[in-house]
Parts: C-alpha cells; sequence; structure tokens
C-alpha cells in the first residue's frame, strides 16, 4: 500500500516565548501550518496573539523556541515570501490606492499582476483614490492586497476585520476564501469566532499566553462538547433546576445567560418544564468555537 | 547592506510625490524665502544705519577712532580682502608719521565711513591722514546676504524634510510595515536622502529664478561652482536629519532640529557678519555645516571665487556628510519599541 503523502509544513513554531519585564506574554508556543492551510490563532486581547505574530515576522525577537519556515530557518530573503497584514499600519501620504500597490509590489523580486491583485480585493472601483480617503472596509481590503502583491507563500494576517462593520466584514472574508482557494497558507488572529469558522482549517486557542487547544474546529468541538447548546434567559447558577440535570450536561453562566451543552435536549426540555422554568428566550443551536472558549478558560472571547 | 535600485525607486518616488502633493508645504518652501527676500529689500533700502565697521592695523585709539566698530587686525591682507569684500567699511593703520586708511570704491557704506573719519581729521590739524583706495564691487546688503537665505532655507528642508520626516513615519508605523519586506534600511535612508535633494535642487533653483526676478543679483562666479557647493550643503543637512532619526517622539525632534537649526542661523552668517565678535563665536561657527555652505556660496557669488579657493568649505562639508552618514545609518531603528503593548 503506497505511504500517504507527508502535508508539507510552511511554517513551524516549536516553544517559542517572549517575556516583556516580569510579564510573560508568549508562553511555549508551539503550531504548524501546512500549504494551503489557513490557520486561526484565536484569544481575547491580551493573549499573545500579535506577539507571536510580530516573532515570525521577525519585528520582535523571541526570548526562546525556533520559527522554520518549510523545515529552515528563515533566511534574508525571507520576507520575499511573506505577505503581511497589520492591524493597524499606515501608508505613505498622499498615494493613490495603485501607487500604494506599486510602491510595495516593487520591493519584491516576483509580485503578481497589479491588475489581478486589484480585481481579487475588489479594489477597481477606487484605484485612483488617494488612500486616506477611502473608507475602513476598503483600506482592510487594500492592506490585504498590499500583503499579496508579492505572491506570498505564507500570509500573516494579524485581526484583519477589528472594527469593520458587519458587511465589509463579510466582504473581506469572501477575499480571504479565495485567497485560500489559491493555495495560500494564512496564519490569522482574531477574535472573532464566526470568522475563526468561516475561515480556519486548523485553530489554536491562546488564554495568557499560552495555546490552551488546538485542532481543527470540528474536532475541537467534538471532543469537547456534546451536541447542542441550550441558552435560557434570565438565570441563575443557584436555582434548583441545575441541580435536577444529570452530570452528562455542562453548564456556563454569562450576562444572565445559562448554556447547556447536552446530547439529551428531550430530557433537558422535560427537566426544566417540570421545575417551572419559563422558556420564553429559550435558543437551541449547535455548539460553536465560542462555547469551547467558554468552557477552557471561563472569559468571553470579544471583550 | 544590500541595494537594490529597485527597491529603492519606489521609496524615492513615494517621497517625491508626497512633498508635491503636499501644496501647503510645497507653497511655502517656495514663498518663505522669496518673502524674506522682498522684506530685507525693502528694509534695508529705508536702512540708514550708521554703524560702521573699522578694521584698525596693530592698535589704535583717540577721537579718530570713536565714531567706529573698532576690529583689531594684525596682517593688513587679510583686512583688505575682509574690506574688498565688504566684511569691514575702512582700515585704518595710525604710523608715527601719518594715519593711512583704505576705502572700498564699489561700497557706499565705506565712502561714508571715509567721510566721518575725514570729519574727524578736520576737527584735529595734527592728524595727517593718506588715503588709499581698495577697488572692490558693490555688494548690497541683499546680496550679501542672499546666499545665507539660501543656505537657511535649505537647512530648514533638508533637517525636517529627512530627521523629522523618518521619526513621523516611525510613529505612524509606516517604517514598521516597510521592515517585513525586503527594504533593508540603507536603501530606505538613502531613498530619502536623494529624494530631499532632488526637491532642494529644484526650490533651490526656484528662489534663485524668483530672487532674480525681484531683485537682479549680481553673481561673479562661475554657476556650476555655486551648484556644487549648493548640492554639497544640502548633502551635508540633509545628513544632519539623520541624526534624530532615531527618535519616537515628533515632538523631540522637532525641539532638537529647531535647538541644532537657531544657534546655526544666528553663527552662521546668515543675516550678519560675524567679524568684530569674539574669536571663540567664529571658532564655533567653523563646526557648522551652514556657515561653510553660506561662506563658499558667498565667496562664489559676491568674489567671484572658485571651487580650488573654497575647498576647506568643500571638504568640511563632505566631512560632516559622512560623520552625520555613519552616525545616522548606525543609530537607525524601523520600529519606535512599544511591541507587545498590544499583545
Amino acid at each position: 500500500m503506497p505511504k500517504a503523502k507527508e502535508p508539507v509544513s510552511m511554517l513551524t513554531v516549536r516553544n517559542l516565548s517572549k517575556s516583556y519585564g516580569a510579564s510573560k506574554v508568549v508562553d511555549g508556543v508551539s503550531f504548524d501550518i501546512h500549504k494551503g492551510e489557513c490557520f486561526g490563532l484565536l484569544g481575547p486581547n491580551g493573549a499573545g496573539k500579535t506577539t507571536t505574530i510580530e516573532m515570525i515576522e521577525q519585528i520582535t525577537k523571541p526570548d526562546s523556541g525556533e520559527i522554520l519556515f518549510k523545515n529552515n530557518q528563515p533566511d534574508q530573503d525571507f520576507p520575499e515570501y511573506l505577505g503581511v497584514q497589520f492591524q493597524e499600519t499606515a501608508l505613505p501620504p498622499y498615494l493613490t490606492v495603485t501607487e500604494c500597490l506599486e510602491t510595495f509590489q516593487n520591493l519584491y523580486k516576483r509580485s503578481l499582476p497589479l491588475d489581478e491583485v486589484i480585481n481579487l480585493c475588489q479594489l477597481s472601483d477606487f484605484k485612483y483614490q488617494q488612500h486616506n480617503k477611502i473608507s475602513g472596509g476598503q483600506r482592510q481590503r487594500l492592506l490585504l492586497a498590499i500583503a499579496l502583491c508579492n505572491d506570498p507563500e505564507l500570509l500573516l494576517l494579524d485581526e484583519p476585520t477589528t472594527g469593520l462593520d458587519p458587511q465589509s466584514r463579510r466582504h473581506l472574508w469572501e477575499v480571504i476564501k479565495k485567497i485560500k482557494q489559491n493555495g495560500k497558507s494564512i496564519l490569522l488572529t482574531t477574535h472573532y469566532m464566526e470568522e475563526a469558522g468561516e475561515l480556519c482549517d486548523q485553530i489554536a486557542i491562546m488564554d495568557r499566553g499560552q495555546i490552551i487547544a488546538s485542532g481543527s474546529p470540528r474536532e475541537l468541538l467534538e471532543k469537547n462538547f456534546n451536541a447542542v447548546s441550550i441558552s435560557l434567559s434570565g438565570m441563575e447558577p443557584n436555582m434548583d433546576v441545575f441541580e435536577s440535570l444529570t452530570t452528562k450536561e455542562e453548564i456556563f453562566f454569562r450576562s444572565g445567560l445559562a448554556f447547556i451543552h447536552t446530547n439529551d435536549i428531550n430530557q433537558v426540555l422535560k427537566k426544566l418544564i417540570e421545575s417551572g422554568t419559563s422558556l420564553e428566550g429559550l435558543r437551541i443551536r449547535e455548539s460553536n468555537i465560542e462555547d469551547l472558549f467558554l468552557k477552557l478558560t471561563g472569559k468571553v472571547m470579544r471583550t | 547592506m544590500s541595494f537594490r535600485i529597485k527597491r529603492f525607486l519606489p521609496i524615492f518616488h513615494a517621497r517625491n510625490k508626497e512633498f508635491y502633493r503636499d501644496k501647503g508645504s510645497l507653497s511655502w518652501s517656495l514663498v518663505f524665502p522669496v518673502l524674506i527676500i522682498i522684506s530685507f529689500g525693502y528694509i534695508f533700502n529705508l536702512d540708514s544705519s550708521n554703524m560702521y565697521k573699522a578694521g584698525v592695523i596693530n592698535s589704535g585709539s583717540g577721537p579718530l577712532f570713536s565714531s567706529f566698530h573698532c576690529i583689531k587686525f594684525n596682517d593688513l591682507k587679510i583686512a583688505i580682502t575682509k574690506l574688498s569684500t565688504h566684511s569691514l567699511d575702512i582700515i585704518i593703520e595710525a604710523t608715527p608719521h601719518c594715519t593711512n586708511y583704505w576705502v572700498n570704491t564699489g561700497s557706499p557704506k565705506s565712502l561714508f565711513a571715509e567721510k566721518l573719519l575725514q570729519a574727524e581729521a578736520y576737527r584735529n590739524p595734527t592728524i595727517n591722514l593718506k588715503s588709499n583706495k581698495v577697488p572692490g564691487n558693490n555688494i548690497p546688503y541683499l546680496e550679501w546676504l542672499f546666499p545665507g537665505l539660501v543656505a537657511m532655507n535649505v537647512m530648514w528642508m533638508a533637517l525636517f524634510g529627512v530627521g523629522w520626516a523618518i521619526v513621523r513615519d516611525r510613529k505612524l508605523g509606516i517604517l514598521r510595515r516597510f521592515k517585513v519586506s525586503p527594504l533593508s534600511s540603507f536603501e530606505y535612508l538613502i531613498a530619502q536622502m536623494i529624494s530631499r535633494l532632488i526637491i532642494l535642487c529644484f526650490t533651490g533653483v526656484s528662489i534663485f529664478a524668483l530672487g532674480h526676478l525681484i531683485y537682479p543679483f549680481k553673481t561673479l562666479g562661475s554657476y556650476a561652482d555655486l551648484f556644487v557647493i549648493y548640492i554639497i550643503g544640502c548633502f551635508a543637512l540633509s545628513s544632519m536629519g539623520l541624526l534624530v532619526s532615531r527618535l519616537n517622539s515628533e515632538e523631540l525632534a522637532s525641539g532638537l532640529l529647531n535647538m541644532a537649526t537657531f544657534p546655526m542661523m544666528l553663527l552662521s552668517e546668515v543675516w550678519f557678519s560675524l567679524q568684530g565678535s569674539g574669536t571663540w563665536v567664529q571658532y564655533l561657527a567653523k563646526f557648522m555645516p551652514l556657515w561653510h555652505m553660506t561662506d563658499g556660496m558667498r565667496k562664489i557669488m559676491n568674489e567671484g571665487a572658485g571651487l580650488a579657493d573654497i575647498y576647506i568649505s568643500i571638504l568640511s562639508l563632505l566631512g560632516f556628510s559622512l560623520v552625520f552618514l555613519i552616525i545616522g545609518t548606525s543609530c537607525f531603528k524601523w520600529t519606535n519599541g512599544t511591541e507587545g503593548t498590544n499583545v
């Protein structure tokens, strides 16, 4: 029987650590990103996502650990293969969208045709406008286009949709999906769970500088949760109804809501009705990554 | 130290576009020196100043010298050079037999100083005056001032256009974005410098042309020589801007640049000659690139000097450039050290 082909590792991160003073912001982080994969680094603000990505970008020097690009130490040509979109970045003043792209494109040995990048990132309608006169969503697409203009093998996107309205966010997701289809490997940091679920093949959840869970979103949910999540409003942890539920159910509380994760929905609903609990505002849905994060850390993601 | 012209050019073009698309700073960089030319032209046409500088050979005292601001010279030749270039208005040498004096026939101020001296001698018949004439060109104050004004404008544009602009780019995060590209710090800094040199050439030629329209200056030396010292001066002052480029704060950079520019403006003979000031002041001025640029340009424009005559200024400016470039490039950093604040 022929041996299954090993996936090509584009980026290997091993035991990466970084401290600022007494504060250890990244603590022994390890993960792999394979060719054509979108890897999501999830966590709330302050989890260590940006510092991790800055160490990969070589902006910050790690205290310890190893970063390998295609199983080799990054050399001076590493930036040629890297596309980077920072959380926030400014561009040289008074340049138009096209001029910004040309400026960055010419810094690299290889590049994608400008029209291709403009079309992919949907910048055609304002390509002659100065970059400081376009909207937030358009600007993020421009920054993504700049990250793509050297036809990178590895794309590092640091919270690319933070601060965007839902429509602009979805717009950007579409662009990232197309980039994925083109076979690019992507490292995406985000604190939007929906975004991770929509875009990522693999995720790692970070908290206090450490990866506390990793795998594909489906695997992680199956491993950590029963089938569905029931949410109820106006609930308190000390209510009698929760004592009557079995140990199979996992229950979390947040902002006056109770989340019950169960694979026996009939039994849970029966017990709720028997206890006289009001079912007003009851919602039943599949467990998602946000539930997973809540379970693992006891924190809400969108802080 | 890697350098590729392909990576240098886009940064160079981006910087040039910023300059000519920023209409406010473009017009100000041209209008400011012209405004000064107009104002000073007006002010000095109305000038009725009777402060005359007399070069005194060896020593002198008594009523004959009381009307002048006396500056002692031991070497008559040096004093005559100063007189012919309008740094002095008259030279007086008192000997046991007579009082020799020299005036510049091309300077109205020098001729007035002669009248003043003759009036004093008339009041004291024992004084035997002996007149000597030194041929000189008539250089009005505005013509003397013009090279200094041009050099001063270069100083502002070079220091702030290079030093302050780099600090701003770092603070905004533009440099951080460049850092993750293959662009080297040398390519980035050279692009900033060359862009500024091109802009300074453009503004220098424009100011020269506009200045000529308002006031037809005489340039006794060669325009090519003038251009050479101008470019070398621009390069030295642009390199000086790199010294602050490591700073993180635009406010601190502005403060330090002002701290450097004001003494240079006062001590580089932009507005007035340092003849008569303390020796240490004149010595200190020689450590300022602006002084060498002003002096070199002034010698070419006002005295008809060639590059060989101003080789000390040329070498000094090149030396300053080298030192500033080495310090500036070795201290350069892409980021402002705030990594980790957004973990």
